[in-house]
């Protein structure tokens, strides 16, 4: 049977070892209590060694010339050169009218002013035919491909009519240049981690894989043990 | 007897939950169809574009307490009506936030499509009714409350944002017209 002694050396012990856990859960227990308040889910981490770490790649980034313009995506948002636009998964073409710029992704149709401003999203509940999969332009105007089919698109009614005979093919992507990549690769939420997520993850112990969330559970173990251990002492006195 | 009652009543209860499930699955409460049938029923309502000047924007701005991407908001009109469609984020994903405006008042607001895995609860009439009646003071605030829902502080954030928002742009159509 455990002597008085031997119980207040082990509740010492116990303390010990696990007052580093109890640091790193309250702390990042607090934090999450706040998710909202410090906007956590805003605040991207970038640093290579902890994207490596959760496995996260560069994304392959999709550009098309549009006048003067480069308009890439980085499988989540679109840019206009180096400026983030809009949300974009797929790209799918990108073309410059007299009036602006249409960005194509496949469940969407942007409408962008020369100088990267957003005009408007064009979406299915709005009457774009779907999947968007290119833009094309012949005399100045603009048609969208979908399915077998080309639509020509006015921006003011919102028509997509189809039409016969485009002659022009559909817009196809080009090399994004490097220097483009590298500032998209910079702002991108597709190449980073939130900060919910980590704290999140090292909250329950996912950080270090099913070890440790072995080793939480462990500590949750012992701070129990912590508390009925104190107890016993207190009540013992 | 008491039994089959008791297993009706379970199979019942089970069948509800199903069908709840089921409801919150799907995002989609209205499509814009129905709610452009619902603000204006038979008649014919045009489709037109508000186009911001740098001065609305900042106005756009400051009531969404972030930044107003869009250079046009699109809207719909038969003589005094006017019907809004705004997306705005409650905490991750955007809602989509059908408003009808009648004479610088608000007629109905209606929840489109909700994404968020919680605070759906504001597509409900309970919420929804009061926003009826309500009107834009000079300093861009509703004039009168709108209670919250637990649980949904940011969902009913964006609903409020959004129905100022359509407010403030239908008065300014209605000192351009």
């Amino acid at each position: 049977m455990i002597n008085k002694r031997q119980l207040r050396q082990l509740h010492r012990y116990i303390g010990a070892v696990i007052s580093v856990f109890i640091v790193l859960l309250t702390i990042t227990g607090i934090l999450l209590n706040h998710t909202d308040t410090f906007r956590l889910q805003e605040k991207h981490l970038r640093h290579p060694a902890l994207l490596n770490w959760y496995g996260i790649k560069p994304p392959d980034i999709t550009s098309f010339m549009a006048g003067n313009s480069w308009i890439s995506s980085d499988t989540e948002t679109a840019y206009f050169n180096s400026m983030a636009i809009d949300k974009c998964a797929l790209l799918t073409g990108a073309i410059k009218t007299p009036q602006m710029i249409m960005v194509s992704c496949d469940n969407s149709l942007l409408l962008v002013t020369n100088e990267g401003e957003l005009i408007e999203v064009i979406d299915a509940e709005m009457g774009l035919p779907l999947p968007a999969s290119g833009l094309s332009q012949d005399n100045n105007r603009a048609y969208l491909h979908s399915g077998n089919a080309f639509y020509a698109i006015n921006t003011e009614t919102l028509a997509f009519t189809p039409a016969n005979g485009v002659s022009s093919s559909v817009i196809m992507p080009v090399k994004t240049p490097a220097a483009i990549a590298k500032n998209i690769l910079q702002q991108s939420s597709a190449y980073s981690i939130n900060l919910e997520r980590v704290l999140l993850d090292i909250h329950s112990g996912r950080i270090a894989g099913t070890i440790g969330v072995w080793l939480i559970d462990l500590a949750a173990l012992f701070l129990l043990l912590l508390a009925a251990s104190g107890w016993w002492i207190w009540l013992k006195k | 007897m008491n039994d089959n009652k008791t297993m009706h009543k379970l199979a019942c209860l089970l069948i509800a939950t199903l069908f709840s499930l089921h409801i919150s699955a799907n995002d989609a409460y209205l499509t814009h169809e129905q709610f452009l049938q619902k603000a204006f029923h038979n008649n014919a309502a045009v489709s037109k574009t508000f186009w911001l000047k740098p001065e609305h924007k900042i106005q756009a701005e400051k009531i969404m307490q972030h930044r107003f991407k869009l250079l046009r908001v699109r809207y719909w009109q038969h003589e005094q009506k006017t019907a809004w469609i705004l997306d705005e984020i409650g905490k991750e994903k955007p809602i989509t936030i059908g408003i009808i405006i009648d004479n610088n008042h608000i007629d109905s607001v209606d929840i489109l499509a909700f994404r968020e895995s919680r605070g759906w609860e504001i597509r409900h009439s309970f919420f929804t009714k009061q926003f009826q009646g309500l009107k834009l003071l000079d300093d861009h605030k509703l004039d009168k409350p709108v209670d919250g829902i637990s649980g949904a502080t940011l969902s009913v954030s964006a609903v409020k944002r959004s129905a100022i928002l359509a407010l403030y742009l239908a008065e300014q159509v209605k000192k351009t017209e």
